[in-house]
Order: C-alpha cells, then sequence, then structure tokens
C-alpha cells in the first residue's frame, strides 16, 4: 500500500520526458511547393522568423513570389496574378499580389488594373531613357498613393495590412498601392462614459477611424501623429499624437523613447502598450489614463499631453495620468461651473464612501459601539440578534456575492441580463434576510458601497476600488478604527509614491499648487483651465 | 532584494495589525443597559438594571417588553452588579446607560459611596442623567413602562430635558457635577427627581402602553437638596423655579402679573444670572444680576413700560426671595454657590468664614439688579 503510494507520488511529480526530434516532429515541409531551385527554397523556409524583414527583394518575380509564399505558408486568400504588359517597344511582365480579405477587389480591379493597362499602351513613342522602374514610377502608375519598397518586410505588413503589391520583372523594388476595405464597427456611443450634452462619439477598433476622429477636432498644423509599428509578431501600428509647442518637449521625448524601447512579441491592446509605457511601480492604479472619448482626448492634447492610439483597441492611452482624472467627468466641462463642482463633490464623497463603508461599518458596531447613537444601536442589536454568521463573516460573504453578481452580470446573455440587474440583487439580499441569514442593514451597507463605486467614471478605478475596500475591510476587522487608520495611511503613503510619466500622482494636492486645482476638486472658469501653466503643462521634473 | 522588502512590510503591518489589542464585543453579543437604579436595602446597596431585549426590536412585532428589569443586593455597587450576571444570557454592558436613579432612602442615607462605581468604572461615560426618584424606590421606578417611548428609559430622560427646556424647573445633572459638588467643602448638591403618578402596580403591565389614559404615569418632578451627600428634601415647585434662575439659565418660562385687574402670563426667554459678592458694612451681601427677555401679549403704552416691568421684576424677586429663604431657613444649605462667589472675589474673607459657614449662610443678604428687556409686545 505505502509502496503504490510512493510510487504513484514519484510519478505525479516527476517531469515528463523531452520529445524527441523525429521526422514527424520537425516543421512541416509539405507547403512549398517544388520549383527549379528546390534547395534554395528549402533555405528560404528554414530561416529564422523575422529575418524577412531586412531582407531585400530578388529580382525576379519568380522567385520574390516563392519566398512570399514561402513565408505564408498555403494562404487561400492570397491572390497572385501575373501579367504581360506589351506596347510599343517590348513585353513587361508584373506581379499583382494582394489578399483578398484585406484589400478591395473592386479598387483593384477598377482603378489600378485599369490604370496600369491603359497607361502602359497608350505611352507614344518617346525614348526610354529611365530605367525601368522610373518608368513604371512616372508613367505608368499614375496613381495618387503610390509608395515604393526594397526590403520584405515593409511588403509583408503593408499586404497584410491590405495594400496591393505590384512587382515588377527586373526591378528590385516593388509598388504598394492603398487598397483597404473599411471592415468595421460603425462609431458608437461609448460603453463607459456616457455624455448628455458633449457629443457621444467613441473611438472603434480601426486606427484610420480613430485618428480622423480626433483630426476632426483639431485643425491645427502643428498637431504631430508618429506612427510605430511595434510587436515582432503582431506587427500593430501605433500613434503617438501630440500637438508641438503646447506638449512639453521633454515628456514628449520621453514618451517616445518609451515607445521606441518596447520589445514585444505581441501587442494586442492598448492595454499591453500600457504596461510597457509605465513606470515599472507595483501598484493597483492606473499611471496611464485610458478613455475611448475622443473629445477627452482631445482636451488632454491641448492641456499638454500625449496621446497614443493602438490599432484594433478602441481606448486610447493618455499620458501622463493624475488622480484627480479618475474622478473628472467630460460632462463636467458642458455644464456651468457651479453645477460641475457640486457634482465632482458628490463624486469625491462617493469615491470615500465606496471606500469605507464596509470598514466603518464593521469597525463601528463591533470594536467602537460606543459612538452610535442610543437608536441605532439598539435598531442594529436588534437585527443581529439571532443570526447564524459573526459580524465580520457575514459582510465578506455578502460583498464577495454582490461582487459575483455584478461579474456574472456583464456576462450574462441580454436575454437573461436584465433579471439580474442591480434590483435583483437587493431582491436577493432581502430573501436572504427574510430567510434569516443576513441582517438588512447589511445589505442596504453593502448597496449604498455598490452604488457609490459605481458612481465613479473612470471605470478602472472602480474595479480598483473592490479590490482596496476588501483589504480596508480585513484592516477593520483585525483593528477596528485604528485597523482603518493604519490602511489609510498606508494607501495615502503609496499614492505619494506613485509617479506617472515623472509627475507625481496626487499632483495638485500633494506638492501644492493652488493653480492646479482649479480643475481637480471644484471645475473653475473655462477660460483659466486651459492656461499654459498648470500642472501638466508645467517644467518636466527629471 | 525587493521580495524581501515586502515580505518584511507585510508582516509589520500584520503585526501592527495584530497587536493592537483592539478585542471587544460585537453589537449582539452583549445586553444593553439603558438605566439603573440604585436602592437601599439590608446587605447594603440593591442595583436595578434596565437591559434591552434585543429579540423584541428586530423586525418582527411581538407583543413583549423591550426591557427587562434586574435587581440584586450587594455589599456594594460592584458587587451587585455583577451578580446581575446570573439573571442576563449575555454580558451587560452599562456604556449607554442614559440615566440613574436614586431611591429616595438611599440618598436621605448617602450617596457618595456609591456613585464612586460610576465614576471610576471604565465601562461608563460620563453624560447621563442623575436622577432622584421622588418618594420611591428606584427599582420601581424603572419597571414603569411608558406611552411616549418604546423604551421607558429613553422617555424618562426625553421626559426631564423637555421639561428643563420648555419650563424650566429641572435640572439636567451629569455624573462630574455630583462628584465636584461632593468634593468641594460648602457646596450642596441639587439633583432633579421624577414621580411615579397614579397607581404603581398597573404601571408594569402591557396594558399601560395601550390607553390613551395610562394608570400611571411618570412625571418630572422638583429639585431635591442635598447636604453632604445626604438628601434633605425638596424644593416646592415654585421654589425650584427661583433656583433656577439663580443658578442656572433658562430657557423658556413663565411669570405672572396683574395688569388691569386681569392675572396675565408673560413669557420669559433666555434668562442669565450672574452672581458678585460684597461686603456691605461688615455684611456679607451677594447682588444677583439678573437679565431676561420677555414676551407680554397685551398692549402696553410706551408709558406703562416701566410700570409692567417693576410688575414682572416683583414676581421674579417673589420667586427667587421664596428659594432663597427656603435654602437659608429651612435646609440650611448652599444650593446656589454663593461661597464659591465670595471666594473669587473676597478670599480672605472666605478664608474667615469657611469654618463657620453654616452660621453664616442664613445671614446673606441679597440684593437684585433686574434688566428686562420687553421684546415684544401685543400690538392691535
Amino acid at each position: 500500500m505505502k509502496k503504490s503510494f510512493f510510487q504513484a507520488l514519484r510519478i505525479l511529480l516527476s517531469k515528463p520526458p523531452k520529445r524527441k526530434e523525429t521526422s514527424e516532429n520537425t516543421p512541416a515541409q509539405k507547403y512549398i511547393r517544388p520549383s527549379s531551385d528546390t534547395e534554395k527554397l528549402l533555405q528560404m523556409a528554414e530561416e529564422p522568423e523575422v529575418a524577412y524583414l531586412n531582407k531585400p527583394l530578388y529580382d525576379s518575380i519568380d522567385d520574390t513570389i516563392a519566398y512570399i509564399k514561402a513565408v505564408q505558408g498555403n494562404c487561400f486568400d492570397l491572390v497572385i496574378r501575373q501579367m504581360h504588359l506589351k506596347n510599343a517597344w517590348d513585353k513587361q511582365r508584373i506581379a499583382v499580389v494582394y489578399i483578398s480579405g484585406v484589400s478591395d477587389k473592386k479598387i483593384i480591379d477598377e482603378s489600378i488594373l485599369k490604370t496600369i493597362s491603359d497607361n502602359y499602351r497608350n505611352i507614344p513613342k518617346q525614348d526610354k531613357q529611365d530605367s525601368t522602374f522610373d518608368y513604371f514610377n512616372n508613367f505608368i502608375m499614375t496613381l495618387s498613393s503610390v509608395r515604393n519598397t526594397e526590403e520584405f518586410g515593409e511588403l509583408f505588413i503593408t499586404l497584410l495590412n491590405g495594400d496591393v503589391i505590384i512587382l515588377v520583372e527586373g526591378v528590385k523594388k516593388c509598388f504598394l498601392i492603398d487598397a483597404k476595405i473599411k471592415n468595421e464597427r460603425a462609431i458608437e456611443a461609448p460603453m463607459a462614459q456616457v455624455s448628455v450634452k458633449g457629443g457621444n462619439e467613441a473611438f472603434n477598433e480601426s486606427l484610420s477611424t480613430n485618428v480622423c476622429l480626433i483630426r476632426r477636432r483639431i485643425r491645427n498644423p502643428h498637431f504631430r501623429m508618429e506612427k510605430y509599428i511595434l510587436g515582432k509578431k503582431s506587427n500593430t501600428s501605433v500613434v503617438v499624437m501630440y500637438i508641438h509647442g503646447v506638449a512639453d518637449p521633454k515628456l514628449v521625448k520621453e514618451v517616445k523613447t518609451r515607445v521606441e524601447g518596447i520589445d514585444a512579441e505581441n501587442i494586442l491592446d492598448s492595454e499591453y502598450v500600457s504596461f510597457y509605457l509605465r513606470e515599472k511601480q507595483w501598484t493597483m492604479f492606473q499611471t496611464i489614463f485610458s478613455t475611448e472619448r475622443p473629445d477627452t482626448v482631445v482636451a488632454s492634447l491641448f492641456e499638454g499631453r500625449v496621446a497614443i492610439l493602438v490599432d484594433g483597441s478602441p481606448f486610447a492611452l493618455v499620458a501622463p495620468m493624475l488622480f484627480v482624472q479618475a474622478l473628472q467627468s467630460p460632462e463636467d466641462y458642458y455644464m456651468k461651473g457651479y453645477i460641475a463642482s457640486f457634482v465632482r463633490y458628490t463624486r469625491f464623497v462617493a469615491f470615500f464612501v465606496g471606500l469605507y463603508l464596509p470598514a466603518i461599518y464593521i469597525s463601528l458596531i463591533h470594536f467602537h459601539s460606543e459612538l452610535l447613537p442610543i437608536d441605532l444601536l439598539l435598531s442594529i442589536a436588534g437585527q443581529r440578534n439571532a443570526l447564524p454568521f459573526p459580524g465580520f463573516l457575514e459582510i465578506v460573504l455578502i460583498m464577495f456575492f454582490f461582487d459575483l453578481l455584478r461579474e456574472s452580470g456583464t456576462r450574462m446573455p441580454t436575454s437573461l441580463g436584465s433579471s439580474l440587474s442591480f434590483l435583483g440583487a437587493i431582491i436577493i439580499g432581502e430573501s436572504a434576510v427574510q430567510a434569516g441569514l443576513f441582517s438588512s442593514i447589511i445589505v442596504i451597507v453593502v448597496t449604498i458601497t455598490a452604488i457609490c463605486s459605481l458612481t465613479i467614471p473612470d471605470y478602472f478605478l472602480n474595479l480598483t476600488l473592490t479590490v482596496l475596500r476588501y483589504l480596508f475591510l480585513i484592516a477593520a476587522i483585525l483593528g477596528g478604527l485604528y485597523g482603518v487608520t493604519l490602511a489609510s495611511l498606508a494607501l495615502l503613503t503609496h499614492l505619494c509614491s506613485l509617479r506617472s510619466f515623472g509627475f507625481n500622482y496626487l499632483s495638485s494636492y500633494a506638492p501644492f499648487s493652488a493653480s492646479g486645482m482649479e480643475d481637480s476638486l471644484i471645475r473653475g472658469k473655462i477660460n483659466k483651465i486651459f492656461r499654459r501653466n498648470k500642472n501638466i503643462s508645467a517644467e518636466y521634473p527629471y | 532584494m525587493k521580495k524581501q522588502k515586502i515580505y518584511i512590510l507585510l508582516i509589520i503591518a500584520f503585526g501592527l495589525l495584530m497587536l493592537s489589542g483592539c478585542k471587544k464585543l460585537d453589537v449582539s453579543e452583549y445586553t444593553t443597559v439603558i438605566a439603573m437604579g440604585i436602592d437601599k436595602s439590608e446587605k447594603g446597596v440593591k442595583v436595578s438594571a434596565q437591559a434591552v431585549n434585543d429579540y423584541v426590536l428586530g423586525s418582527k412585532p411581538t407583543q413583549s417588553s423591550p426591557v427587562v428589569i434586574f435587581s440584586e443586593e450587594g455589599a456594594t455597587v460592584y458587587d451587585a452588579y455583577l451578580k446581575l450576571a446570573s439573571f442576563s444570557v449575555n454580558r451587560l454592558f452599562i456604556f449607554h446607560i442614559q440615566c440613574l436613579v436614586i431611591g429616595a432612602e438611599l440618598a436621605q442615607e448617602g450617596i457618595e459611596e456609591y456613585i464612586e462605581f460610576f465614576v471610576h468604572y471604565w465601562e461608563t461615560q460620563h453624560n447621563f442623567n442623575v436622577v432622584v426618584a421622588h418618594d420611591e424606590k428606584a427599582e420601581d421606578v424603572l419597571k414603569m413602562r411608558s406611552l411616549l417611548h418604546n423604551i421607558p428609559a429613553v422617555a424618562v430622560e426625553s421626559k426631564l430635558e423637555n421639561f428643563e427646556k420648555i419650563y424650566g424647573v429641572s435640572k439636567i445633572t451629569f455624573i462630574d457635577e455630583i462628584v465636584t459638588a461632593l468634593k468641594l467643602p460648602n457646596i450642596c448638591l441639587t439633583l432633579s427627581s421624577i414621580a411615579i403618578v397614579g397607581d404603581k402596580e398597573k404601571g408594569k403591565d402591557n396594558e399601560a402602553t395601550q390607553t390613551t389614559d395610562p394608570e400611571m404615569k411618570l412625571k418630572a418632578s422638583t429639585i431635591a437638596v442635598f447636604k453632604n451627600d445626604k438628601m434633605l428634601g425638596w424644593l416646592s415647585e415654585e421654589e425650584s423655579l427661583g433656583f433656577r434662575h439663580i443658578y442656572d439659565k433658562i430657557e423658556k418660562t413663565v411669570l405672572h402679573i396683574e395688569h388691569n385687574n386681569k392675572l396675565i402670563y408673560v413669557g420669559v426667554k433666555n434668562t442669565s444670572c450672574k452672581m458678585s459678592f460684597k461686603l456691605e458694612k461688615g455684611e456679607p451681601t451677594i447682588i444677583l444680576k439678573h437679565k431676561m427677555n420677555v414676551t407680554v401679549p397685551v398692549e402696553i403704552a410706551p408709558n406703562e413700560m416701566n410700570q409692567i416691568r417693576d410688575k414682572i421684576n416683583e414676581d421674579l424677586r417673589r420667586l427667587m426671595d421664596l428659594a432663597i429663604f427656603t435654602a437659608q431657613n429651612k435646609y440650611n444649605a448652599d444650593i446656589f454657590g454663593f461661597c464659591e462667589t465670595i471666594h473669587q472675589t473676597n478670599p480672605e474673607y472666605y478664608q474667615s468664614i469657611k469654618d463657620r459657614y453654616d452660621t453664616v449662610f442664613p445671614t446673606i443678604k441679597v440684593r437684585y439688579q433686574f434688566e428686562t428687556t420687553i421684546d415684544r409686545t401685543r400690538s392691535k
């Protein structure tokens, strides 16, 4: 018995045997079409993955096409059309290469090929002194968006982005023509930050649309947009935007340095970029602001910040971020100052209530019941009389239950989603009270907490609060109000130590600057918010 | 290195929390006592506690009483208080007591040794009201149910507060005042009292709360005079009012004057009284400067103002004279605090009379200075 147990344990804990390199395990070679130069092609297919980036094009079209096919494998949507063009002097062979899913066949057929064939035939007898490539460039390819390249890297990236490649026999360059299909979601209302008075456009997943949304709002020639291609395997386009002259040049340089230094395998979302861009400090708070509204991004650009758009992500990043931004909503700037300030106060209060209420509740009834007035105390004592769970277990359970509800609500299919809404949570809470499991007051406490934390405009701070609430609750359970004070001190110290691109995270409050307070707790006058000497446009700390 | 730092930080943080020594009971794990009473008994003292029955206060409405009275005898208060645990399910927690009732018999014997428990016990706070039961036992007072609030102690407390605010006869006394009065020589303590009007036995039942005219009512009553921690007696209502005019600030009360052969009431607001001392021809004299705002509900001509004012002052003077006369002659107790004023203005004189204050106090003359402001009169 014992022996077999130990044998079983040994088998469990032992490492699996290494895979030997048999003939079945090597990468399959069946995708390479046999050609005259089989060995050369075999050599091509076995090169390391990113060798195509700097590889120059081949002279002959056949070789180039064979290489493209070798790297891409047998992609069924890769379309290669070889043609002979004839004019008065000689024949010329060209090849048109595109991927049918992302390139628009209509543009190719009607504009590109038509232009080529018309021009090639109709060129009168003149001396042909240019090289073949220049001849093609100047006389034949009279289309507007033509570029050329000599390397396979750009060829592949533009091919995969949706452009058409025209290969010319005997020339080591190729033409790249823009023929992208726009297959994207329409511009819809934002999901998280909805505004009543301001516009309700949100970014969608396509980089060109997002750039267009911002361009429409800034018509300044100093507005700079610089494109980077990041991610060794995903080749995602990332655009860094700023207004030259408004943004601090050192901040711009810092952002650009960090973006250029991104050494990632793939970039799928703006969160990936934000991971590489932010300072390496362990925190639950966001140090780069993400937003899906173009008007927020444009306002930040005018304040002197730098914005980053990532292809495939509807969220734009804005650097740097201060803590107060999480409590600002774009709606504030479309109302009168006094009303907006009042609404901001309620948000600040809601932030603190959402963070502290469960902790203060548990510390008041468990440790400091002397602080409660007699009526409240007796009412709570009456409700908590014959309950099965002790106080702290009760509140942990019900907070966890509410978090589960929130999470399942986001994942529920729409047909069931409405039935498990917030009201449903309260009804379930009421049934639990009737069943004698919880006291009514705890349902109210948790509901108020959840409502308050949903008031926060920035969805990510909401999620952070969800975690922090538990920590404060544990601190309260262990130490009462003293524990809550210690936890607050720890949190405050942590927030003060955060940096976002060199700026202090609690910038207007922690190193206090009166001029920066105009947009934090109160919303000051519009003409004062965009002055130059604010905390962001101030001197870069480094 | 960084990971090590984090672990050390976590250990320190956890240690800070665990070592703080904050271990208390949950709200549902103790029984709240909201009123206590002390009585005389053969063994020493009988302590009664009015404890709240949590079960009844929950969301399920029941017929049972929301409070329960426990009483136990013991040699000292602490002894009897601990013995009360034999009656209760949970630990008794006397932090939230609203009032302390002292039985009349015990008050006449001396309260100092029994009050001392409530001053020094660490679980009490010092903001509860101390009252004397008017010719009753404290236990009986605590057993009475009230129509006006579910929990009788809160009703009692509210009645006293209310009476103090509206008519000005009661006095809210916290335990600090008692300690001061008992420690200082020559100054005498006064406490409000609470009386039971009607049938005591019927007041304990549930039926007392079900009718419009209950058989028993609790009433905030007049002021008790103590000397050297023993109760000497009661002041009548007029005397109590006069006493409070001198001693305390009254928010609202009533005086009566005769005008055009009719008795009219005068509403008095915001009185305050300052005492000063003078030796006039070797005789100790206290000068009382009294300020108040009055409202007269009749139309008076401007030349009659002074007349009316004099009449009002007369009535007030009558009340104050009554109070002082009773204090000086009947009880010989300096309840107003004259000795303090003497001590502040003329310390040498006070030193000389300190030991024989009992003989000097009845001879102190009092002069009045009134500053009555007629705020409003009714105009036709």
